[in-house]
Parts: structure tokens; C-alpha cells; sequence
């Protein structure tokens, strides 16, 4: 068994307005002044777990990522996997 | 019309479910509550997914409840299924409605009446079950016939 880190990154698609990327940018407008600002905003999850290899570890991954972290209809995710060494 | 038999699914964080059973019961329904981890195995004739916060909303308003025993083993086709709030969010999630919900597009909240249409679903017991959840909400309901 291996030792697998992954993060996975939710957004909005962007066909979909982002109100809460539009929220922070207002936000920040009232802050400080920034050119050209454009905000997005969206979820970032950690996770540590075992797997035989890299195939059954992307496996876990994707389901999750479908199934828990993300909505197909308005949402993608990008996932950065690696085997953690001893 | 004999009584009806009544299933509330409550979550951690629901928190209409009293709400819920005491506006069945005020029609004489015969209700129950259904915890989140129990599969159906009863039969109901209606069950109701009442608002709240299942989950805490966490990761997003109905995500996690959608993978609830109970969500997974929902009698679909063969009995009526009410989400109120929280409950019409976790249908979303499981894919039991179309669609998905989004932010509001401008960034305010919104509150405005609305009207309620019902659409005719091919249940044995649909018409009569639909009027009795009408009944209470008097010119604000509209009966729609794909």
C-alpha cells in the first residue's frame, strides 16, 4: 500500500455567473483600490489516504470528487494527486 | 379520503420537522418521523424532506444528505416526495429534480410570493393526494397537466 496526498479545487463553471467571486470583488473595490480586478471564488479540499497504486488512488479521487465535493450541473474540479514518500 | 400515511426524514441539522408533522397532523395524517441512517422499508403514501440545515449545509446545501440511507432508499415512482427548503435542496442533489441551485444573480436576497404549481405525476393516488397538499394554500396553487 501507498501513501497518496491529493487537493482538489472546486469552481463554478464559467458559462455560470459567480456571485460570490462578484461579492469579493466588491469587497476588496471597498478595500483598496486594484486594476483590472477579477475574482473567483470556490472550495479547496485536502485529503490523506492508502491505495495499492496510482490507478486505484485517481479512482478514489474522481469518485469523490464527483459524487461529494463537486455538482456536474454548475460545478469542475481539478485534482493534483501524489504519492507521498516515507 | 382515508387517512394518509406520513414520512418525515430528518437530517443533523433539520430543523422544520416538528413544523412539518404538525401541519400533517392538523389534517389528520398519520406521521412519522424517518431518521436519516434508517433505510424506507415502511410504505408511506407521502414523504416529506423538511427544511433546515442537514449536515451543517456543509461542502453544499443538500451534498452531503443526498448520500444519506435514507435519500438512497426513497421510493421513487411508487410514493409522493415533498422537499421543503432544505428537502427541495437535497432532491436537487440527488438528482430526483432537474437542475441545480445557484447564488442569486444579484447578489441580494430575495423575498416575494410565489405561485406554487403542481404538476400531475403519474402516481396511482395523485390527483385526490396533490388536492389535499393544495388545500391549504387557497388561489396560491395551479394543478398542471404535462
Amino acid at each position: 500500500m501507498k501513501n497518496f496526498y491529493t487537493k482538489i479545487i472546486v469552481n463554478i463553471k464559467p458559462t455560470i455567473k459567480d456571485i460570490k467571486g462578484l461579492t469579493l470583488k466588491q469587497a476588496i473595490s471597498n478595500l483598496v483600490t486594484v486594476k483590472d480586478l477579477k475574482c473567483s471564488v470556490g472550495s479547496f479540499y485536502a485529503l490523506n489516504f492508502t491505495a495499492e497504486d496510482e490507478t486505484e488512488a485517481r479512482n478514489i479521487v474522481e469518485k469523490i470528487a464527483q459524487e461529494i465535493l463537486s455538482n456536474e450541473v454548475i460545478e469542475t474540479y481539478e485534482i493534483m494527486l501524489e504519492e507521498q514518500k516515507e | 379520503m382515508s387517512k394518509l400515511k406520513v414520512g418525515i426524514i430528518t437530517f443533523l441539522g433539520t430543523n422544520c420537522e416538528q413544523d412539518t408533522k404538525r401541519a400533517c397532523e392538523f389534517f389528520g395524517w398519520d406521521t412519522e418521523f424517518i431518521w436519516q441512517n434508517d433505510k424506507i422499508e415502511k410504505k408511506y403514501d407521502l414523504i416529506f424532506i423538511p427544511g433546515g440545515f442537514s449536515y451543517g449545509d456543509h461542502i453544499s446545501s443538500g451534498r452531503i444528505a443526498k448520500l444519506s440511507p435514507a435519500v438512497k432508499s426513497l421510493p421513487i415512482g411508487k410514493t409522493l416526495i415533498v422537499g421543503i427548503c432544505n428537502g427541495f435542496q437535497i432532491l436537487c442533489e440527488a438528482k430526483l429534480l432537474p437542475g441545480a441551485l445557484t447564488d442569486n444573480q444579484n447578489i441580494k436576497f430575495i423575498s416575494k410570493v410565489s405561485e406554487l404549481n403542481f404538476y400531475d405525476v403519474t402516481l396511482n393516488s395523485s390527483p385526490p393526494l396533490v388536492s389535499e397538499l393544495g388545500r391549504g394554500l387557497q388561489g396560491r396553487v395551479s394543478l398542471m397537466r404535462p
